[in-house]
């Protein structure tokens, strides 16, 4: 069948645009481009920042009715500058959300919402379950963050609780360029009131929300792929077991660092533009139980499960039975949702049960209230657990390959010498390997009381102007960029 | 009308703050372009250092240019100073480059270029953009940015700039070398006695091929970009009344289609009354054999010798009028530059004829002692060392010599002794006597080398019994005495 689809879309687009090769449907180059020379807009790169500024720069000035579009001409560039194949997708996919979103609006009939929902699911279904059938088709950028998007805002319109008729404000949100790769999952009603509202320019909000876009390719660039490297190189194949263990606890500040810093500029770049998105990252690792991780994790997916998924399979109010279940279904959608092989259904499953677990053994224990220095202890206690359940969990995230899982088990059990040499890591870099980790768990501990970017901005300005120097300096010495390296791509980017 | 100038302030504010993050950006990459440079001072800080308008030649080309002229052999034979601007699979458009950049500072006679890379079917053998890594520290300024600009622009990008290159050293770096002035650096280091030449396998292996430039070229002509090039390379040399001079030496296993190339480069040549030499049809006649003298690509320093030596002669045959200005330092480096070499070799080298002709050019004494036993020598090894001038050696027989310079002074059957840095030395079946001192190696065949001023001694036992002669010499011990 997809033989014959492939052959009719060939005749109709020209031969080799789709192929079938060995277990693999490539899709060909069949996209215009022009000029050819357009760099790709990734957000770690110049081209990105400039876009930003030059975004800034022309939607600020208007208001009401311009701006939307101003805004929707920057994410259709912002596509574009990918391919015509991810604009089209995309486009394709808005346009299909938006007239199933009208309809829900219109008829407000349960089992047509259903049906509703089904048809972006099954889109992002073929496309993220192609390989077990024998296939792999190009993934459009950010699908899964748009499907989440067009479900939010077909089941908000079958409540009634949105407005979804003007199309120029639907495909913005759709499509909106600073969230439209890797989230956040924002909602439809307010961007749509920021949207199309007057919104006084905030001076002093537009530079907080520079500075944390800035702060966000600072710690990508600096801090989360240098620990990269080092994850790389301590999870090569003949690493003792230190430095097997160090591996798997890196992996946890390096995700952790990635979609973090991805949200950073994300939202940076959100508010620069006017619009004020909830954090999606809450200093997760400071969390004691797992139910508390997930409300600090990846928030506006989080959310998203539990507005959409838990709370209409009943959640806490109709017994433990069925909230137990609902959670169970949450971490199963969630771990299908982030991968097609089996090792991201453990993972998911892994965070149910043991969330499951938390529920027995502490609700007997909530109402008890324990003296400060002991409940202090306690949630320490309940922190470096939390952590640990975490990270092991981290490994079925990281290998699909339940072989390469089983090789980190047995080196865990070489002798636990920690080699920095045998990982070819200078005493420079183990410096300052432990300085970013002490970096990161202060400023955590720090950001879980204040909000950092703004106390920072209200430092005496000499001071304030001297943090910049030194971070530029930072920021270029010990960057991942230049000479033969380079910055990765986003862990979460092609999900 | 409050709102207004509100609004207005606040743009100001915004303008003004980003011009200054911006300027803050660009005086910490400037800066930091001053801290973060190639520390690699070998070869382009030391031409860098030598003193302005010393050089009287200079030698341009790949590596087999590199390889191929020994400036210590050329002052030995000429007392001229040298200098090998090359570099691995170094382009024509680049070695135009490497020769403005030189006129900066120096004004010389001669210019030899080699012509290895106007060989399009050899292109494809070449390592990388290491060409690139040497320009990067040899040039300064518009020439530099003239050569990366020939790379693929997204290789270009990391030469463009020191800094993008070497910040990455902050892994390495100790503590204050950070901080140490490039200047500063290259002062220290001084001129390198190895003037460009290089021994061994070239340091920047890179396993980046870059990319096909000459390969549509049809057999027989000259590349556009090449022959461009030659001509740019002409009228500097005309401009600055440098004579030009091509030569290209042996590779092994030339095909038809790069010979022809190669003949189209003598035709331009003639054309332009170039004077060249084509070591590829006179190896014969030099004495230089393929594997004797090269590894089939990069001659030894023995084919060094052989190529200098040619060089030099063809110098002499065309009369130029150098304005030689001695210089002390440079006249010391130039006359030891050879030695390191010999030593080397006498220690390192396996195959104890090839150490033999390559003592040829050394100012040193060997010693050669053979005593005959059950094991015979093989016919190969036995014509080897007819061939190194041994023409009365008798596998039967032992047999003595010493050497100066590679002539033999002394050799027979018998002990054979003579004066050498001035000390009574001789050789005979138990013992190499230099002065009061004995030696007495463990195997039955010896060579000892004496440098010419007595200090640098080295003594090579072969173990011929276990065929080393014949198979490569692995099992050599060495005695080291300084």
């Amino acid at each position: 069948m997809i033989e014959s689809l492939f052959a009719w879309l060939n005749g109709l687009l020209g031969e080799g645009t789709f192929s079938l090769g060995d277990g693999y449907a490539i899709l060909g180059d069949y996209y215009f481009r022009f000029p050819e020379k357009l760099p790709q807009l990734t957000p770690l790169s110049f081209a990105f920042i400039l876009f930003v500024f030059l975004v800034f720069c022309l939607a600020r000035p208007f208001k009401g009715k311009l701006r939307p579009f101003v805004l929707l001409a920057a994410d259709l560039f912002f596509l574009y500058s990918f391919s015509t194949y991810h604009l089209g997708s995309l486009l394709f996919l808005a346009l299909l959300g938006w007239l199933l979103a009208l309809l829900n609006q219109l008829l407000k009939n349960k089992w047509a919402l259903l049906g509703s929902i089904l048809v972006p699911v099954v889109i992002l279904g073929t496309f993220k379950f192609a390989p077990l059938f024998g296939q792999s088709i190009l993934m459009p950028l950010g699908l899964s963050f748009v499907t989440f998007k067009i479900i939010s805002a077909m089941v908000d319109a079958y409540k009634g609780e949105i407005d979804v008729r003007n199309p120029l404000v639907y495909f913005n949100y759709a499509l909106f360029f600073p969230a439209v790769t890797a989230g956040p999952i924002h909602r439809y009603a307010y961007f749509k009131d920021v949207l199309t509202k007057d919104q006084p320019f905030d001076y002093s909000e537009a530079k907080n929300g520079g500075f944390q876009m800035m702060l966000g390719m600072f710690e990508k660039i600096v801090f989360c792929d240098f620990i990269a490297s080092v994850v790389t190189r301590a999870s090569a194949a003949g690493m003792t077991g230190g430095n097997t263990l160090l591996a798997i606890i890196l992996y946890s500040f390096q995700i952790y660092l990635d979609f973090d810093a991805y949200s950073n500029i994300s939202i940076g770049c959100a508010k620069l533009l006017g619009f004020s998105f909830p954090k999606n990252f809450n200093t997760p690792y400071l969390a004691a139980t797992i139910k508390e991780f997930w409300r600090r994790w990846h928030i506006s997916l989080g959310s998203f499960f539990r507005d959409y998924v838990y709370i209409p399979l009943g959640g806490s109010r109709k017994g433990k039975v069925r909230q137990y279940l609902a959670i169970l279904a949450v971490f199963l959608l969630s771990g299908i949702w982030h991968g097609s092989t089996m090792n991201f259904v453990w993972w998911g499953l892994g965070h149910g049960i043991l969330q499951i677990i938390e529920e027995l053994i502490l609700s007997p224990f909530r109402k008890m209230k324990l003296k400060k220095p002991f409940a202090l202890v306690f949630r320490i206690f309940g922190i470096l657990i939390n952590f640990l359940f975490v990270t092991i969990l981290w490994q079925l995230f990281k290998y699909s390959d339940m072989g390469q899982l089983a090789g980190v088990w047995q080196a865990l059990r070489t002798p636990q010498k920690l080699d920095f040499e045998l990982m070819g890591l200078t005493a420079n870099e183990v410096k300052w390997l432990f300085f970013i980790l002490i970096t990161v768990i202060v400023t955590d501990i720090l950001r879980d009381k204040w909000d950092m970017v703004k106390a920072y901005s209200r430092l005496f300005f000499p001071l304030r102007w001297l943090g910049y120097a030194v971070l530029i300096l930072v920021f270029l010495v010990f960057g991942v960029f230049g000479g033969s390296v380079s910055a990765s791509d986003f862990i979460y980017q092609w999900f | 009308m409050k709102n207004i100038g509100k609004s207005f302030l606040n743009v100001l504010q915004i303008l003004l703050k980003t011009v200054l993050v911006v300027v803050l950006f660009c005086g910490c990459f400037t800066y930091l372009n001053k801290v973060f440079y190639n520390r690699d001072v070998d070869r382009g800080t030391s031409f860098h250092s030598l003193p302005e308008n010393s050089m009287d030649v200079l030698v341009i080309g790949s590596s087999h240019a590199q390889y191929s002229f020994q400036p210590g052999f050329f002052y030995e034979d000429t007392g001229l100073y040298s200098y090998v601007l090359g570099s691995a699979c170094q382009p024509l458009e680049v070695s135009v480059q490497m020769l403005k950049e030189a006129l900066k500072t120096q004004s010389p006679k001669l210019v030899f270029l080699e012509g290895y890379t106007a060989l399009p079917q050899h292109i494809d053998m070449c390592l990388a953009d290491s060409c690139y890594v040497t320009a990067e520290y040899q040039m300064r300024g518009d020439e530099k940015y003239k050569t990366i600009s020939y790379l693929p622009e997204e290789k270009a990008e990391t030469y463009y700039n020191d800094y993008m290159a070497y910040h990455n050293d902050w892994k390495t770096l100790e503590d204050w070398d950070i901080f140490l002035p490039q200047k500063a650096l290259a002062e220290e280091h001084g001129v390198s006695s190895d003037f460009g030449y290089v021994y061994s396998e070239p340091i920047y292996p890179i396993s980046n091929f870059w990319g096909p430039r000459l390969w549509d070229v049809e057999a027989g002509q000259l590349a556009p970009l090449d022959e461009q090039s030659l001509n740019e390379i002409y009228e500097i040399c005309q401009e600055h009344g440098i004579q030009l001079f091509l030569y290209k030496t042996p590779i092994d296993g030339i095909s038809e289609e790069d010979y022809a190339s190669l003949k189209a480069l003598w035709k331009w040549a003639e054309d332009h009354s170039v004077p060249y030499y084509d070591f590829l049809t006179q190896a014969e006649d030099l004495g230089y054999y393929m594997q004797v003298h090269s590894d089939g690509f990069h001659t030894y320093v023995n084919g060094a010798a052989v190529a200098t030596d040619t060089l030099a002669l063809k110098l002499q045959e065309m009369n130029l009028a150098f304005t030689h200005t001695p210089h002390k330092e440079l006249d010391d480096l130039y006359r030891t530059s050879a030695q390191p070499y010999t030593g080397y070799d006498v220690n390192f080298e396996d195959d104890p004829l090839k150490v033999l002709l390559r003592l040829r050019h050394s100012s040193a004494y060997v010693f050669l002692r053979y005593l005959p036993c059950s094991y015979v020598p093989s016919e190969e090894l036995r014509s080897s060392l007819r061939l190194a001038g041994f023409t009365d050696f008798d596998y039967n027989e032992p047999y003595f010599a010493i050497l100066h310079n590679g002539e033999i002074l002394v050799s027979g059957h018998e002990e054979v002794s003579a004066e050498a840095a001035g000390l009574k030395v001789s050789v005979g079946p138990e013992w190499v006597r230099l002065g009061d001192t004995e030696h007495y190696g463990e195997g039955l065949m010896s060579l000892a080398y004496l440098s010419e001023n007595g200090i640098y001694r080295s003594f090579l036992d072969v173990e011929y019994r276990e065929q080393v002669w014949k198979y490569g010499g692995y099992n050599y011990e060495t005695l080291f005495s300084r």
